[in-house]
This record gives C-alpha cells, sequence and structure tokens, in this order.
C-alpha cells in the first residue's frame, strides 16, 4: 500500500514537473524543474528495485547533465529579450496534433499491458544492485560498454573542438 | 501491487509533455531539455519492464542510453555555446542558415 501511494506521489510529481519545465519561460526555472523530475523518477526506479540505476539516475542526470545546462545558461548571459514567448498560436496547434497522434499510438500499445507487478517482494536475489547490473555490463555488455566509452571520447573531443577557444 | 499500464502510460505521458515542448517551444535550450525529458520516458519504460520480466538487460540498456544522453549534451551545448557566440541568439527561428 506504502509503494502504491509513493508511486502516485511521484508520479504525479514527475508529470507536474516536467509540464513546469517545458512552459516556463526562463531557462533556469526550467531547469529545476526538470531535476525535480529527474529525482522523481529516480525514486520510481527504486520502487521498482533498480537501485543502481536509480543512483546513476540522481548522479548523471540531476548531477552532471543538468549541472552542465546550468553552467552554460549562465555563461551564455541571456538579456531578457533573448528568452523567447510562448505566443505562437501556429506551433501549439501543431504540438496539440502531434501529442494526440502520440498518444493514440501509445495507447493501442499499452492497452494489452494488464500485468501486476507486486512490488513488496523483492525480486529475486540482488535485482537491480550494482553488483549484478556490473557483472552483465561486462560480461555480456563489454563490446556495447566500449564502444560507449569511446563515444563518450568523441563527445568530450568534440565538445572542447566546438566549444573552445575561437581561432580567429 | 502496481499495475505495468500506470508505469507505461506514465512514460507515455512524460515523453509526450517532451514532444510538445520540442514542437512548441522556440528556445534552443529549452528544445534541449525536451529531448532529454523523451529519454528519461524511454528508461522509464525500460525500468518498468526489466522489472516485469525479472530481467536485468533492460537496466543495462536503461544505462547506455543515460550514457548516450551525456554524450549528447556536451556536444549539443557545445554547439549552442559556439552558434551563441556568432550569432548572439538562441532563438531556433533565428537560426535558418546552414552557413553563413
Amino acid at each position: 500500500m506504502a509503494e502504491q501511494l509513493f508511486f502516485y506521489f511521484f508520479a504525479a510529481l514527475s508529470i507536474i514537473s516536467a509540464f513546469l519545465a517545458v512552459t516556463r519561460k526562463n531557462p533556469v526555472v526550467s531547469v529545476v524543474w526538470l531535476i525535480c523530475c529527474m529525482f522523481s523518477l529516480a525514486v520510481i526506479y527504486v520502487i521498482l528495485s533498480a537501485f543502481f540505476l536509480a543512483a546513476v539516475q540522481v548522479i548523471v542526470y540531476a548531477g552532471a547533465i543538468l549541472m552542465l545546462f546550468v553552467f552554460v545558461i549562465m555563461m551564455l548571459n541571456l538579456k531578457s529579450g533573448m528568452i523567447g514567448q510562448l505566443r505562437n498560436l501556429g506551433l501549439k496547434f501543431i504540438g496539440l496534433v502531434a501529442a494526440l497522434l502520440i498518444l493514440r499510438q501509445f495507447h493501442s500499445a499499452i492497452k494489452g499491458a494488464d500485468a501486476m507487478l507486486d512490488l513488496p517482494p523483492q525480486a529475486a536475489g540482488e535485482f537491480g544492485e550494482a553488483v549484478a547490473v556490473g557483472e552483465l555490463l561486462f560480461s555480456q555488455y563489454v563490446y556495447p560498454l566500449e564502444l560507449m566509452a569511446v563515444l563518450l571520447l568523441v563527445a568530450i573531443v568534440g565538445a572542447l573542438v566546438l566549444a573552445g577557444k575561437e581561432q580567429s | 501491487m502496481i499495475a505495468l499500464q500506470s508505469l507505461l502510460t506514465l512514460s507515455a505521458v512524460l515523453f509526450i509533455i517532451g514532444v510538445c515542448g520540442f514542437i512548441t517551444r522556440r528556445n534552443v535550450l529549452i528544445m534541449f531539455m525536451s529531448v532529454e525529458l523523451m529519454l528519461n520516458a524511454a528508461n522509464l519504460a525500460l525500468v518498468a519492464f526489466s522489472r516485469h520480466n525479472a530481467s536485468m538487460d533492460p537496466q543495462v540498456v536503461a544505462m547506455f542510453v543515460m550514457a548516450l544522453a551525456a554524450a549528447e549534451v556536451a556536444v549539443g551545448l557545445a554547439i549552442i555555446v559556439a552558434v551563441f557566440r556568432r550569432r548572439d541568439t538562441i532563438n531556433i527561428d533565428d537560426l535558418r542558415n546552414l552557413k553563413w
């Protein structure tokens, strides 16, 4: 029962904060709401007993990615005129139509999934803990892991090339 | 007991909020945040199915998605900074030329 209450509370919190994140005018406020959304998703991961992923969610998303956003927003030093308004009606209409179309697709996809997840009893053994995820990551998924390492290296180099000192 | 359906619905709603934000907002930074939101919605669906099937593989995939998001954010924000230096704007409507 407690898990259910937790789940519905944090699900509502994540939806509300996601909505506020995309509708606020000021990007800094948006980032703060998005951090709130990431934290509530991390709580839902804990409820689903994906403990390691919840920790990674907080560390990588809330800690690294969104902090990077905040740094960039501060660095850009936006004047108030540059922060765009939400006034384009045509775009809002297109957004609504796209949302309805996707909703329809998702609805037909989700309709069949009527399973129940009984949450209090943990899944077998050390499900979702760092040891189990790590073992899987370094045995079965070791080549994707190495490729991901190369990708991150390329991303670092690319970011330095793009945003580094301007060579005039 | 939580229905798998409600988890998937939450994931779908977050994804749709992300899509709407991406389409309606003209601020590059907020469009980028909407993309992050969509990636997170996908992660949530992966974790829900991981719990449902008692299999850890989707969690590993979710880890890869997070690493991909980190790489994407690093490059994307670098592009935004570079564009802002040259054009002094972050409004997507002002950035229509492929070359200037």
